[in-house]
């Protein structure tokens, strides 16, 4: 099937040792503190002798993933002094310092065998005319924009010392029709938007869609029986399964770390708490047994906790527990009521929705609770998910429907700093976006 | 949107049906149609004048959700408003919204029976004891205002709630099923507390 072998595809990767001394270049950057001032970079088309008419793509994708990351500001092209057939024979640094680019990629793309292509790339500091990184990929001509963010990915590491989030996906949820009687479907993305395809095909109402940790399945909620339960998905066959037969409504489902398990809740006479399933045995295990609603479970990435909300105090609060259901604890102590839980895959801060006052705000805290800010707000922001490496929250937000109905809703990113809010285009609205790790 | 139920018998309402108090809930329902609004509270105090002294046939579809519920997707059949209560089969989902009502509303976060809704419960209990084979899904539902999957626990638990006081008033558990749509089947249009209000209910499917 194609998009079984989309995802299999080898993109292989080389150092390129040419050059001298790439180890030691000086720039460092720091984006962990405070306000941060994008590097300037340039990113001239890749040089592309054999006409692949991949050169000038290649480059505005790596360009274009750079500058929505709010941390590089990629030159206008308008501006380059130095020609790209120029480029190949070597970079004339002050050419460049000239129009700012600290950063400076320079890149080729020649024929590889079964007409496969190399795309080769190295980046160099300006100031201290040094070579930063020197890569070689060779894929298929079809995998041009997977590449594209591979390079990008590797910039982003080798200059901000964390890894990169371009090579990823986002799946979520694609709606049409009103408020009384919505469609949605599950729908599948490069984190860019591109390469969009619809999964299901909207017979079922679905919601919720969350990724495997090694990106190949997905569990989300389907209306498909008359009960409301999890569902499975998987991404190489394109089949749906019900994850259980068990009574009464499963959802809000996530897979633990290492993928063994979904941890979810489950309603019996109307009453939701967690538990979680072993995907082998398909045993169900009771984390929480109490009247109050306990749902929205997510699993600590070291696979020791479980984060979720409960009105078990009177309003809805974030909760802690071990992963036996024992040692519950309450995290979040905020005005208002709390929801929805997520654990930054570096272990360092929970995403989470917060309602206040009739505002719906996105925002982050430590695990202990401690340290809470909000980063988004808006008439309804809900449901976020973290970039693969911890740096990026999607969310969806959604503005206030007009009285036919009709509901404007749209994916968004932010930085966790606050920073660089930016809508995720999809072509009808969208909701319930859940980012992928990034790809095998 | 206009209301297609027919105006005459969406006036004739179950007092226990209103998410407010009767007169609030007819403003409410009209609040966005300013050219009906005068004669349709003129028409609303009149009826409801009727209501008090005679008890109109009752109908639990109100103009504003009418047009929305028969766009709802889930199995019901509660369209046909024109018919006469008299062309109506005993124990159909018809005759449930007729003789009965279909839905009762509940205040914000909370899924409790409210007890201007008991009375609307009460004759559903009766209804259900006349119509001893009819079966009913109980679907729960929230206003939008939460999140996704925090509605979809407290419209299961507004759905057994009505499941509760059903059982308690001696229906048999095995008529009743229960189904929880969280916020994705809005009966009433638009985002504003009007519309929150009917749209945090439990509502009544014959199966």
């Amino acid at each position: 099937m194609r998009n079984t072998k989309i995802l299999a595809v080898a993109v292989a990767a080389v150092a390129i040792t040419l050059g001298a001394n790439p180890a030691h270049a000086q720039l460092r950057v720091d984006v962990e503190s405070g306000f941060f001032s994008p590097l300037p970079i340039a990113i001239p088309p890749f040089h592309d002798p054999g006409t692949l008419g991949l050169g000038n793509q290649i480059a505005a994708v790596t360009a274009s993933d750079l500058e929505r990351s709010g941390l590089f500001k990629p030159a206008s092209p308008a501006a380059f002094l130095q020609t790209t057939e120029s480029l190949a024979r070597g970079p004339r640094f002050g050419d460049w310092r000239l129009i700012d680019a600290q950063l400076l990629l320079v890149g080729s793309i020649t024929p590889a065998s079964e007409g496969r292509f190399r795309a080769e790339f190295r980046l160099y500091d300006t100031l201290s005319e040094s070579q930063m990184l020197a890569l070689a990929f060779t894929s298929e001509h079809s995998n041009w924009r997977r590449v594209s963010h591979l390079i990008a990915d590797r910039i982003y590491s080798r200059v901000l010392g964390e890894e990169g989030y371009f090579d990823s996906r986002i799946v979520y949820v694609s709606e049409t029709g009103s408020q009384a009687n919505p469609q949605k479907r599950l729908a599948i993305m490069d984190q860019d938007g591109h390469n969009h395809r619809f999964l299901t095909d909207g017979s079922s109402l679905v919601l919720t869609p969350r990724f495997s940790p090694d990106g190949t399945q997905l569990v989300y909620l389907s209306f498909a029986a008359e009960t409301p339960r999890v569902h499975l998905y998987d991404l190489r066959t394109r089949r749906e399964t019900l994850l259980g037969d068990f009574p009464g409504m499963s959802f809000a489902p996530r897979f633990s770390p290492d993928g063994s398990m979904v941890v979810m809740a489950r309603a019996e006479a109307g009453n939701s708490d967690i538990y979680t399933m072993n995907l082998r045995t398909r045993s169900l295990r009771r984390l929480t047994t109490h009247p109050a609603i306990d749902t929205s479970p997510h699993f600590s990435p070291d696979g020791t906790q479980v984060v979720f909300n409960s009105d078990r105090g009177g309003k809805q609060q974030i909760y802690m527990m071990d992963t036996d259901g024992g040692n519950i604890r309450r995290v979040s102590f905020g005005k208002g009521r709390y929801a929805t839980p997520v654990w930054s895959p570096r272990g360092d801060l929970l995403a989470f929705t917060r309602i206040y006052k009739g505002v719906f705000y996105v925002g982050v805290m430590r695990p202990d609770g401690s340290g809470e800010r909000m980063l988004a707000r808006g008439f309804s922001v809900e449901a976020p998910s973290w970039s693969p490496n911890g740096r990026v929250i999607s969310y969806f937000k959604e503005e206030r429907a007009s009285n036919d109905g009709q509901q404007k809703s749209r994916l968004y990113s932010i930085d966790v700093s606050g920073y660089n809010e930016r809508q995720i285009p999809t072509p009808l609205e969208a909701s319930d976006p859940s980012w992928s790790p990034l790809n095998p | 949107m206009a209301p297609s139920g027919g105006k005459a018998s969406d006036t004739c309402r179950l007092r226990g049906d209103l998410p407010g108090s009767a007169t609030a809930a007819g403003d409410r329902n009209q609040g966005d149609e300013d050219h009906t609004m005068s004669s349709w509270k003129i028409l609303t105090v009149a009826v409801l004048a009727v209501f008090l002294t005679a008890g109109c046939a009752q109908r639990a579809d109100e103009a504003a959700t009418s047009a929305s519920s028969s766009a709802s997707s889930s199995g019901g059949s509660s369209s046909g408003a024109s018919a006469a209560p008299a062309q109506v089969e005993a124990g159909s989902q018809e005759d449930l919204v007729v003789s009965v009502g279909d839905r009762v509303f509940f205040d914000f976060d909370s899924s409790a029976i409210r007890a201007d809704q008991e009375l609307a419960l009460d004759r559903l209990i009766a209804w259900l004891d006349t119509n001893s084979s009819a079966r009913l899904l109980l679907e729960g539902h929230a206003d939008e205002r939460g999140t996704t999957e925090y509605n979809l626990s407290l419209g299961e638990r507004r759905a057994n709630s009505v499941r509760e006081y059903l059982i308690a008033g001696g229906v048999a558990g095995a008529r009743l099923q229960t189904v929880s749509y969280g916020e994705e089947r809005a009966a009433v249009l638009g985002s504003n507390e009007n519309s929150w209000a009917q749209n945090r209910r439990s509502q009544f499917r014959v199966r």
